[in-house]
């Protein structure tokens, strides 16, 4: 009895000592601090007279995406948000225009051949740790990039990036400016501090870079913790699309990483957080009638389509491809995804560049909801319900095909039973196959597949390039006829000329028809009515500069 | 007793071995290739190898083991391939979080789930029998994510006296523990009500009872102690999970612990992450293994090794 006296004490004090532990994250002792303060300088300045005066300087979001690290050069992935606020890109694209206009910049020119772009500068501009952020500590940066990031093919063709003086840089590249400027208007391209860099080395810069953005980092941060910013007194924007061209109003932004859907939802209800970046799509209907809460809407641009292998039965047959394309239905998709998605019918979706209707109709008259029309096509191809079983055949072999759905994409895992259902009402037996994104991809890559669901997300209709060149090609489709539109399409300067050479890129696809595109996912942005000033900038960039807190 | 442990220690380094080098081989004979799965869609063939080559990726899988393993005994577990941080720093970060979570839940589960289990006993087939089982029935049954959305539902949004998530203080705790804990105090105290039903059947209890001693003294002095070995080995062997978090109720609460770090090094295929994660908890597994024999061993001289 007295060992297990001893036995159990030990093991409440063991229990006990460890629950007691001190925090390893800083983040975690300084809980959300929403209480009131006075307005700051920076504010009172800026803000219009018949503003009133922000009654908060702390902001809270809560954000989908985790980042793994916070310099966007050595990142595997773009974070709109995270690495947004504390790199500057160089340019914004205006969705509304078209056009790309200066952020970091004064301002930028391209030579009549396309093939020289020089940047201006402003002259005296710092990095948010004071050090001085000229033209050669712009070049820095970028050659930086070019050696560094998993990304450096973003800058192919770039022949020479030269400091002309203290504000200006010229950045030559073979095949023009096309592929780069979505780098560019990101915090990709943005400028890093290279000094500091090389100082602390990349790996801790990995953690805690150095920009020149709206806000920088206050309180060291490590992966997985919440993120501290405090404003970049140092910050001028050259932002066509912000009122505010100085420092941010609010004075410190807390980004809370938030996995949960349901959770960052139930965050802005209680007031706990101002803004959602990520509201779940079945949250929304609840949050519209909620007059203390803002909603906004955004489509990501890329999409998620139907990749069909064209070297393979059955699919190597245009009119079963063709078929497939009239048996979708997006209208369901968009009420069984709940809203989360936006149909799609062409291969550049509204929140990328070189978009143009005129390819959504394109597509839409070729391939109407048509379920009879499609099973006229399977038939014209041989393919016919001989036993009655609802399910087509063709020298005795059923039409049953596995369909490659990506086990990590919500939208891609709810929408394969509803394409599945589908392609059952003419005739195919659609086999569901979830797995990682990686084993899809190379399945794909390496045509080892017979259909499924492929998605990207990227602003540029460059990307159309990848999707169709030889050895990338989920659906193994890459002919030369449409390489060579791709290569004169990637390189044409003039917006306008780009988006009518893209059209017959678009054109071209629809009516061969090697993948079907299908949707585009939502993005919801919530804000507690307090929150004034909110800029969402294409494609998805949640913008700060003119966000105050004015509580009643 | 010492020779037992020694030997006992010694087994478990295969065992130990052999779980890593399963584990390795597992999760490079899955299907999906970490660097496919890394870069986005537009990279090609060549930023592909190039990624493979730097990570090491590209060597065979027994050269990839050997190397790992000559690392781990030299002290490092390896660098995150997405964070870029140490392991070992990633690890430490986070196991303060999970210790403070499961433990809380743990320890809760562990204080009110025995008292209950022995009460019920003691009470069998009355009124109160029924209603703590049925009360702890209904925790055992229900899943933590359900607890954790309704105790949300109740005291962050309607109430308010409760943060929804995240890890800023003592009372950011309160409500991811009670998820955690509270489907563990059913079957807490379901087994120890069993184990102490059959104990009080056992003739030494029937002996007590005919000398006429005391209801509580024969449940205290002889009962618990032949009850509380079960428990007490089922408790131990719970330990090591502990430590690898719990990934729904951290995902619900936004707990930044193990469990959010296993959950995406899974989901991102960051094989140094995933291999020393398993690492510690196959080392864990066997040394709490062992530590319950013993203690079973200390409670029950009948099964002490000889």
């Amino acid at each position: 009895m007295k060992r297990l006296k001893i036995l159990s004490l030990l093991l409440v004090l063991v229990i006990a000592l460890t629950a007691c532990a001190p925090e390893a994250a800083p983040a975690a002792d300084t809980a959300p601090d929403t209480s009131e303060e006075a307005p700051v300088a920076a504010a009172e300045e800026s803000a219009s007279a018949e503003e009133t005066a922000p009654t908060r300087t702390k902001l809270v979001i809560a954000d989908m995406f985790t980042p793994e690290i916070l310099d966007n050069q050595q990142s595997f992935m773009g974070y709109a948000l995270s690495h947004g606020l504390i790199g500057q890109p160089l340019l914004r694209y205006d969705g509304d225009t078209g056009v790309f206009v200066p952020d970091f910049v004064e301002s930028f020119s391209i030579s009549e051949d396309g093939k020289t772009m020089t940047l201006k500068l402003p002259a005296g501009y710092k990095y948010s740790n004071g050090d001085v952020l000229d033209a050669q500590a712009l070049v820095d940066t970028i050659n930086r990039y070019v050696s560094i990031s998993p990304y450096s093919y973003d800058y192919d063709g770039m022949e020479s990036v030269t400091a002309i003086d203290e504000t200006t840089v010229e950045i030559v590249n073979a095949i023009g400016f096309n592929v780069m400027n979505p780098t560019f208007m990101g915090s990709f391209g943005a400028a890093w501090n290279v000094a500091v860099a090389e100082a602390v080395g990349d790996e801790a810069f990995a953690s805690n870079p150095v920009g020149s953005g709206l806000y920088s980092i206050k309180t060291e941060w490590a992966p997985g913790q919440d993120l501290e910013l405090v404003r970049n007194d140092n910050y001028l924007t050259n932002n066509p699309l912000v009122e505010n061209k100085g420092p941010a109003y609010m004075e410190e932004v807390l980004v809370r990483f938030i996995a949960d859907g349901q959770t960052r939802a139930n965050e802005l209800e209680a007031g706990s957080v101002d803004i959602v970046y990520g509201l779940p799509a079945s949250a929304i209907s609840g949050m519209e009638s909620n007059p203390d809460i803002q909603v906004f809407k955004v489509t990501f641009p890329g999409q998620i389509s139907i990749s069909m292998n064209t070297t393979k039965a059955p699919f190597d047959d245009m009119a079963v491809r063709k078929a497939v394309a009239m048996a979708v239905n997006r209208d369901q998709l968009e009420v069984a995804l709940n809203g989360s998605v936006s149909a799609e019918h062409a291969y550049v979706n509204p929140s990328m560049i070189a978009y143009t209707s005129e390819a959504q109709e394109y597509a839409k008259e070729l391939y109407p909801n048509d379920t009879e029309a499609a099973k006229a096509l399977l038939a014209e191809a041989g393919w016919e319900d001989t036993d009655g079983d609802g399910i087509v055949e063709k020298d005795g072999e059923a039409f049953t095909v596995v369909f490659l759905v990506d086990s990590g994409s919500v939208p891609q895992t709810d929408a394969g039973p509803v394409i599945q259902a589908q392609l059952k009402e003419i005739g195919i037996d659609v086999q569901i196959e979830q797995h990682d994104r990686g084993y899809i991809r190379e399945a794909m890559n390496a045509g080892d597949y017979e259909i499924g669901l492929y998605g990207y997300i990227w602003v540029d209709p460059d990307i159309l390039t990848y999707r169709f060149s030889e050895g990338m090609s989920p659906s193994q489709f890459a002919p030369a006829e449409l390489g060579e539109m791709l290569d004169v399409a990637r390189e044409v300067p003039d917006p306008e000329d780009r988006v009518a050479a893209y059209l017959d890129v678009q054109k071209y696809l629809l009516d061969n028809v090697p993948m079907i595109p299908l949707m585009s996912e939502n993005l919801y942005v919530g804000a507690r009515s307090w929150v004034k000033g909110i800029t969402i900038l294409s494609p998805d960039q949640l913008v700060l500069n003119d966000v105050t807190i004015i509580e009643e | 007793m010492l020779r037992y442990i020694t030997k006992r220690l010694i087994f478990s380094i295969p065992i130990v071995l052999g779980v890593t080098l399963i584990a390795f081989l597992i999760l490079y004979l899955t299907p999906g290739d970490p660097v496919t799965n890394l870069l986005g869609s537009r990279a090609t063939p060549e930023a592909r190898a190039e990624l493979s080559e730097k990570l090491g990726l590209d060597q065979p899988v027994l050269v990839q083991y050997g190397r790992w393993l000559g690392n781990v005994l030299h002290g490092d577990l390896g660098t995150s391939i997405l964070t870029k941080q140490p392991v070992s720093e990633a690890i430490g970060s986070r196991l303060s979080y999970t210790l403070k979570l499961t433990l809380t839940a743990f320890l809760s589960s562990v204080l009110i789930g025995i008292p209950v289990g022995i009460f019920a006993a003691a009470k069998q087939n009355t009124a109160a029998d029924h209603i703590s089982m049925g009360i702890a029935m209904f925790f055992y049954s229900m899943p933590d994510f359900w607890f954790g959305l309704m105790l949300i539902l109740v005291f962050s949004l309607t109430l308010q006296w409760l943060p929804v998530s995240g890890a800023y203080g003592p009372k950011y705790l309160i409500l991811p523990a009670l998820a955690l804990g509270l489907p563990k105090i059913g079957s807490i105290a379901r087994l120890m009500r069993a184990e102490t039903l059959e104990v009080m059947r056992e003739e030494y209890s029937l002996t007590a009872r005919a000398k006429g001693i005391s209801e509580w003294l024969i449940m205290f002095k002889h009962v618990l102690r032949n009850a509380a070995i079960p428990v007490m080995v089922m408790l131990f062997l719970a330990l090591p999970w502990l430590i690898s978090g719990a990934v729904v109720i951290e995902t619900i609460f936004a707990w930044p612990g193990m469990g959010q770090l296993m959950y995406q090094a899974i989901l991102r295929k960051d094989f140094p992450v995933i291999q020393a994660l398993l690492l510690i908890i196959a080392i864990l597994t066997v040394l709490f293994n062992l530590l319950g024999d013993v203690v079973a061993g200390l409670l029950d001289p009948r099964i002490r090794v000889k």
